[in-house]
């Protein structure tokens, strides 16, 4: 072959290959968008996109169970859009969503039987099954300081018209004081409202005399005080948890977070994943037009009253039986606190 | 050298670099205008079959900017409640704004809102706002200010 015909035939194949590729990407995309899934993974993809936008707009926590079925496909979050795809992402639609400052995402569910999107305490998550509990409080970060060498005073409260206190909230105020007497806190920095028992040194135990109010320290000279009640509401579906604190109190944003770690170890204990909680807040009281029994002079210090469950309701009785949960959840709490 | 002279040879093999190139420049164009052609009819047709009610996604953004107390909305700091539809004054700046929305050029939405009271007139917009396609629209809201709380008025202009 002579020089011209070899050039002529490298052109001629460099037209074939040429012409092949412009095939290629023409029917390729005929056949993506011809495809009668793209639609479906086109709305997917904004509906996705609008659901987080919807996130980001809620005023507080909230959980969104998403109910179109995406079992076919693959999803990809990252920080400002979602991907539909079944295969590559060549075949995917998406869809842009406008997160805060420094959203940062990198997800991919494959064939996800299910999808939650979740906004708690500020924070976006995304997954199969987030397991998250609404009723989380958001507990300040910057407020804190150490309880380890603090008087704390424990105070198991009493039910209306007698002295002593419920068995249950009795046992949970001593299962308190014995988780946190063995975490860190010496047993002679515990003070009660109640006469104390002697400390068995071999046990390693301290507890309240719930029945006896024969000595009682007062929470003046304490650090952090404690209170524990039993809830007791008429209307039978709720059972919540709640923290009471002193308005005005110069502790005030320190009993707060105390009380805000309390509620939160309370509510991400497994062991009450069959309990139906049904809501948690933190109520800041006046002592002066309360009437709610606030042990005295306890305005300037840490105190938190947790009224725990309903003992009207079947959910409330069933809570306050699971003692050393309880009392474990409160301790650790404090521990998170006070370390 | 040697196909240096096959291509630019005046004897028939210029003929070969002479006409091809501009009949590829030609073919490449036409492809791609009917690519171009091709994608916009498909992805309209697409783009119909999954339309959204109109002004939802506004909607839900304009509901970030008075719900969200990452935005404007007012946070009572002792309970730690927000209170919606309530803005804030000292939130309502392009800082805080932008840090609640942080689009790019690409952002389905921009914003700019202007907040009005007898005693106020302040104005705020996205970062990506071009002054576009806009729509306009306008709220009642109650500003918090320093303890105290009024009525007001916010115009709303959404950029498509």
């Amino acid at each position: 072959m002579n020089k011209r015909g070899v050039v002529r035939s490298m052109f001629l194949a460099g037209e074939i290959v040429g012409a092949a590729i412009v095939a290629f990407l023409l029917i390729s995309s005929a056949v993506k968008w011809s495809d009668s899934e793209t639609p479906y993974k086109a709305y997917l993809a904004r509906d996705m996109a609008l659901v987080i936008d919807t996130l980001f707009s809620s005023p507080g926590n909230i959980i969104i169970n998403y109910t179109q079925n995406v079992s076919k496909y693959n999803i990809d979050f990252n920080e400002n859009s979602t991907t539909v795809y079944k295969k590559t992402q060549i075949d995917g639609m998406s869809y842009k969503f406008v997160g805060y400052k420094g959203f940062e995402m990198d997800l991919t569910l494959e064939n996800p039987a299910k999808i939650q999107f979740a906004k708690i305490n500020d924070e976006i998550s995304i997954g199969e099954s987030l397991e998250k509990n609404l009723n989380l409080l958001k507990c300040d970060e910057t407020t804190g300081e150490s309880l380890k060498d603090k008087k704390i005073l424990v105070d198991p409260g009493y039910e209306k018209d007698k002295i002593e206190p419920s068995g249950e909230i009795c046992g949970i105020a001593n299962s308190f004081i014995f988780k946190i007497t063995n975490a860190w806190i010496n047993y002679f920095n515990i003070l009660s409202t109640r006469n104390l028992h002697e400390y068995d040194g071999d046990e390693g135990i301290l507890s309240i005399n719930c029945n006896d109010p024969s000595e009682s320290d007062k929470p003046a000279d304490a650090g952090v005080v404690i209170s524990l009640r039993a809830g007791k509401n008429k209307d039978t579906t709720k059972n919540n948890i709640k923290a009471f604190i002193v308005s005005g109190s110069v502790k005030e944003k320190e009993s707060r977070k105390l009380a805000c770690l309390i509620i939160n170890s309370i509510l991400e204990n497994k062991a009450f994943d069959n309990t139906k909680i049904t809501g948690a807040s933190i109520v800041p009281v006046d002592v002066e037009v309360t009437d709610k029994d606030f042990p005295e002079k306890i305005k300037d210090e840490i105190f938190v009253m947790l009224e725990i469950g309903n003992t009207e309701s079947d959910d409330g009785k069933e809570l306050l039986k699971k003692i050393p949960e309880l009392g474990g959840s409160i301790s650790s709490g404090f521990i998170k606190y006070g370390k | 050298m040697g196909n240096k002279k096959i291509f630019f040879s005046k004897k028939g093999s210029g003929f070969l670099l002479g006409k091809k190139p501009i009949y590829f420049i030609i073919v490449a164009f036409f492809l791609f205008i009917v690519f171009i052609l091709f994608s916009y009819l498909v992805l309209s047709n697409i783009s119909s079959t999954t339309t959204f009610p109109e002004n939802i996604e506004t909607t839900v953004l304009i509901n970030r900017f008075l719900n969200s107390p990452e935005c404007f909305a007012y946070q009572d700091e002792e309970t730690g409640r927000t209170y919606t539809g309530i803005i804030d004054l000292d939130k309502f700046n392009n800082e805080n704004l932008n840090e609640c929305y942080s689009a790019d050029e690409d952002s389905p939405r921009a914003f700019m809102m202007d907040l009005n009271s007898d005693d106020y007139q302040k104005s705020v917009l996205t970062s990506n706002w071009r002054a576009k396609k806009i729509n306009r629209m306008s709220q009642y809201v109650i500003i918090y200010d320093k303890g105290n709380f009024y009525g007001g008025t916010l115009l709303i202009a959404v950029q498509e």
